[in-house]
């Protein structure tokens, strides 16, 4: 059995790196008592996989993980619940969000079929929410790219550079969430008002979705950067948080609807 | 919710692994500082790594927070790369939980677990904008405590600390913090409160004792300085184990040291090795029960989802129960993905099996300890491991599959001559001859021997306390002097030689068994760049001997010398239990090669057997 589980990462979480979230969702899903399939072998570890590593200093509430369940029987080490006790998914995102931290959440739990193609290999896009200090910058970016038919980035790396175009790699853009989310198509909720607690409450936000995946990702750190080179401005204080994720096939879906 | 961090995203995204700082771990405590009496800081001297693994401190912990009115939080020595912010912006040292400044705290306690730490204390209680040594603390500031295994001989340190606290935490610090509050509620003063902490047996207020020296520098008297201030100092020994013990273990995002939950099974060891100080500072032996351990596994297990649990105590092999409750862990978890891990156990047909059920046989290693090459000399150290044990255990493993063994020694003993070093190696090649006696077809690859030194460094409270220690040229001439006939073994391509550096050993030499007037060297030292002396890329050996030189102390004074068993030693006031007459009489025994029984054997009427009311259970 196989399940996807949508998860946020909020506040100081953003210090930690993915492979330390990886270790810390094995120990949530022992702690919780969750089923999970062991690889095979003297050092068995939990079969799981992750849509995208998020990277340091970002926060999220649209993050997706793939898990391989043997049942939804509660298999953990407390003596008063008993082995053939099941679950429902929704009581399992309780059981597994009581285990955690408070800044770690399951938002969702989905028994997916067992032949579906790993999270990480449908990503197309991601969309994100960038909280600006200073309240002026959402509306010049919005301005830059929309003025914008074509914008070249360099990306540069130790060993490499490489040219890539943003603008067709951009799916939506805008400064109202309202009018953002009926560009986006299918948008998971968004508790705004919880992520603002962790930004001055009068930052200005920029919302945006890009291409995501392996062969393509574009961070939204590459448009702010693209936009500071193109004004000759150091890179304004902003906090970016992921807000979903998603596949394509004829049009852009929430990798919760899939 | 979230505690906001005390450092700035800027600070955070520009350190290395910003999870040190963050607090906010599994398993730990939440409390509303503004709504206890008592803020207890816990402070383990070294990166946040290394303190996270330490057991001692999450006993502790489960200890003050039980306590509603007491709000225990941690914290670690910054890496170089926060210090240097720190500093560079004025930002106090804050602990973990509230992300609140240690100053602001009633107590910081610090463990004393090695003697390479001592500059990270003067780092902790800096960063912390809390003064450097404890006369220029007024009221304000909190309390700063010592405790651990090198509370044993605090001298050194004593010039830094407000109390240190002699023995096992589990015993009088309730009392202590009481008082504590009772003189907060009439009218707080520092000096009141150190003078009243004073007369609790165990606590040791370095500043109302007065040392005097003689001319030749050995010490002529230690006094109180004061008629109701006690003249001894008796270490705390719990009697009863099964009272604080932490059933939410702190777990962290990232890797630590010791990252698994760990059971301490008992404490105490029956060996009485000469040169080890843990085997007598911890008597008498204690056993945790059965039923006992059981639970914890399973809260433990349960509160933090590890992937392993680790047995531990001096010397596994001596605990009554470990039969039952290795078997039981197998049993009981087998199924459920934990893997056990099994430390400080003899090698022998039960470890072997046990081995062989937890552990990728490919993978695992045997671990032998002689800490002696030859049989002369492992009397010597009173260490009752043979060739032939050693030899068999091996055979037995090689059988088995194995095919990696380490080996533990120590260079520099008392009593020690180049033979005894020689055959170090003559032993490494006789287990990997041994190997070489199985057929070809039944072998497992190549047999590979891993031999590690380290240096022998005398501590207080053991039989070698009077023993003169290696010069670090000596260390530097027998190390080389091994690798030269490991080098000559026949299968010398088998055997791989690791050791520990000279001159840090000697200054941990100097450290552990000075006085008062050292003090004033490790400010010195630190004053001029010393910190992280355990992590070898960051120990300065010029910059200590300076210190030693502007002080004008003499570092081998405290280490070459041996001392006369009638001199005063610095540590004398402490009681430990087992009698100077003891340790005077295995020093004898020493010198004849003379081994003495292990506990369960015979008693040897070492006197730490006087804290339980029975004597010991043996």
């Amino acid at each position: 059995m196989k399940a996807r589980l949508r998860f946020n990462k909020m506040g100081s979480m953003m210090y930690i790196g993915h492979l330390d979230l990886m270790r810390y969702f094995q120990k949530l899903f022992r702690r919780s008592g969750l089923d999970v399939s062991y690889s095979k072998g003297f050092n068995p570890h939990q079969i799981m996989s992750f849509a995208s590593p998020l990277g340091i200093g970002l926060t999220s509430i649209g993050e997706y993980l793939d898990v391989s369940l043997e049942s939804l029987n509660y298999n953990g080490f407390r003596k008063d619940i008993d082995g053939n006790t099941s679950y429902t998914v929704e009581e399992w995102s309780k059981i597994i969000n009581d285990n955690s931290n408070g800044l770690i959440n399951v938002t969702g739990f989905y028994i997916i079929p067992d032949d579906s193609k790993p999270s990480m290999s449908q990503l197309a896009a991601a969309s994100y929410c960038i909280y600006f200090e200073d309240v002026s910058i959402p509306g010049r970016i919005y301005e830059y790219l929309d003025d914008a038919d074509e914008i070249i980035y360099t990306k540069e790396t130790k060993k490499s550079k490489r040219d890539i175009e943003l603008i067709s790699n951009i799916q939506a853009f805008d400064t109202s969430y309202e009018s953002f989310a009926k560009k986006v198509s299918v948008i998971a909720e968004f508790d705004y008002d919880y992520e603002k607690k962790y930004m001055n409450e009068d930052a200005g936000c920029f919302y945006l979705m890009c291409t995501a995946g392996s062969s393509l990702n574009i961070k939204p750190e590459m448009i702010i950067d693209s936009f500071c080179r193109h004004n000759c401005i150091k890179m304004p204080d902003c906090q970016i948080m992921r807000i979903d994720m998603y596949t394509l096939s004829d049009r852009y879906i929430s990798m919760s609807e899939c | 919710m979230d505690t906001k961090p005390a450092l700035s995203k800027d600070i955070l995204m520009s350190v290395e692994k910003p999870a040190r700082y963050i607090g906010n771990e599994i398993g730990m405590v939440k409390k509303d500082p503004d709504k206890v009496d008592i803020r207890f800081c816990m402070c383990f001297p070294d990166v946040y790594e290394i303190g996270m693994s330490h057991l001692g401190i999450q006993i502790l912990y489960d200890l003050f927070n039980k306590r509603e009115d007491t709000y225990c939080e941690r914290v670690y020595s910054p890496w170089v790369d926060l210090d240097r912010i720190l500093r560079d912006n004025d930002i106090p040292l804050f602990a973990l939980e509230s992300q609140q400044p240690v100053k602001d705290f009633d107590f910081l306690g610090i463990t004393l677990q090695y003697e390479m730490c001592y500059t990270n204390i003067l780092q902790i209680l800096e960063l912390s904008q809390i003064p450097i040594y404890a006369r220029d603390r007024d009221d304000d500031m909190p309390i700063v405590i010592g405790g651990g295994p090198c509370a044993y001989n605090p001298e050194p340190l004593c010039d830094f600390f407000d109390v240190f606290y002699i023995g096992e935490g589990e015993t009088v610090y309730y009392r202590f913090l009481d008082l504590y509050k009772s003189i907060k509620e009439k009218g707080y003063s520092r000096k009141e409160f150190l003078r009243e902490a004073a007369k609790i047996e165990g606590i040791y207020v370095p500043s109302l004792y007065q040392v005097t020296y003689k001319e030749d520098g050995l010490i002529d008297e230690f006094k109180p300085l004061y008629d109701d201030v006690p003249s001894k100092i008796i270490r705390q020994v719990a009697t009863d184990l099964e009272t604080y013990y932490p059933k939410k273990p702190l777990v962290p995002y990232i890797k630590v040291t010791q990252d698994r939950a760990v059971l301490e099974i008992m404490r105490g060891c029956i060996r009485g090795c000469r040169f080890c100080q843990a085997g007598m500072i911890y008597r008498p032996l204690r056993e945790r029960s059965l039923d006992y351990l059981k639970n914890k596994a399973y809260e433990m297990l349960s509160s933090t989802g590890y992937e392993e649990i680790s047995l531990s105590s001096l010397s596994s092999s001596d605990c009554t129960n470990i039969k039952d409750i290795v078997y039981y862990l197998i049993d009981e978890f087998k199924d459920k993905k934990v893997n056990i891990s099994l430390p400080s156990l003899r090698i022998d047909a039960f470890s072997l099996d046990v081995m062989s059920k937890v552990q990728d046989i490919r993978k695992s290693s045997l671990t032998f300890a002689p800490e002696a090459g030859s049989q002369r000399l492992r009397d010597v150290i009173n260490k009752g491991l043979t060739k032939e044990v050693i030899l068999d255990g091996a055979m037995q493993a090689f059988n088995g599959g194995w095919n990696r063994v380490k080996l533990y020694f120590m260079l520099g003993l008392p009593m020690e001559e180049f033979d005894d070093i020689e055959e170090i190696a003559k032993l490494a090649d006789d287990i990997a001859s041994e190997y070489y006696t199985i057929p070809k077809e039944k072998r497992c690859g190549k047999v590979n021997i891993v031999v590690s030194t380290s240096l022998f460094v005398p501590k207080p409270f053991t039989p070698f306390q009077w023993a003169s220690m290696n010069r670090a040229e000596e260390f530097t001439e027998k190390k080389n002097f091994l690798l030269g006939k490991i080098r000559q073994q026949l299968n010398q391509k088998s055997i791989k030689y690791n050791c520990h550096d000279s001159e840090l050993s000697v200054l941990e030499g100097v450290l552990a068994r000075g006085d008062r007037r050292l003090s004033q060297v490790i400010f010195s030292a630190y004053k001029n760049g010393c910190i992280f002396d355990a992590w070898s890329e960051f120990f300065k050996p010029d910059i200590w001997d300076n210190a030693f030189k502007t002080n004008d102390i003499d570092p081998s004074f405290y280490t070459e010398r041996e001392r006369s068993t009638d001199e005063v030693l610095p540590w004398d006031f402490i009681d430990i239990g087992v009698t100077r007459s003891f340790l005077i009489r295995e020093y004898e025994r020493a010198k004849k090669g003379v081994i003495t029984p292990n506990c369960r054997e015979s008693c040897s009427g070492c006197g730490a057997g006087a804290y339980l009311e029975r004597g010991c259970a043996f």
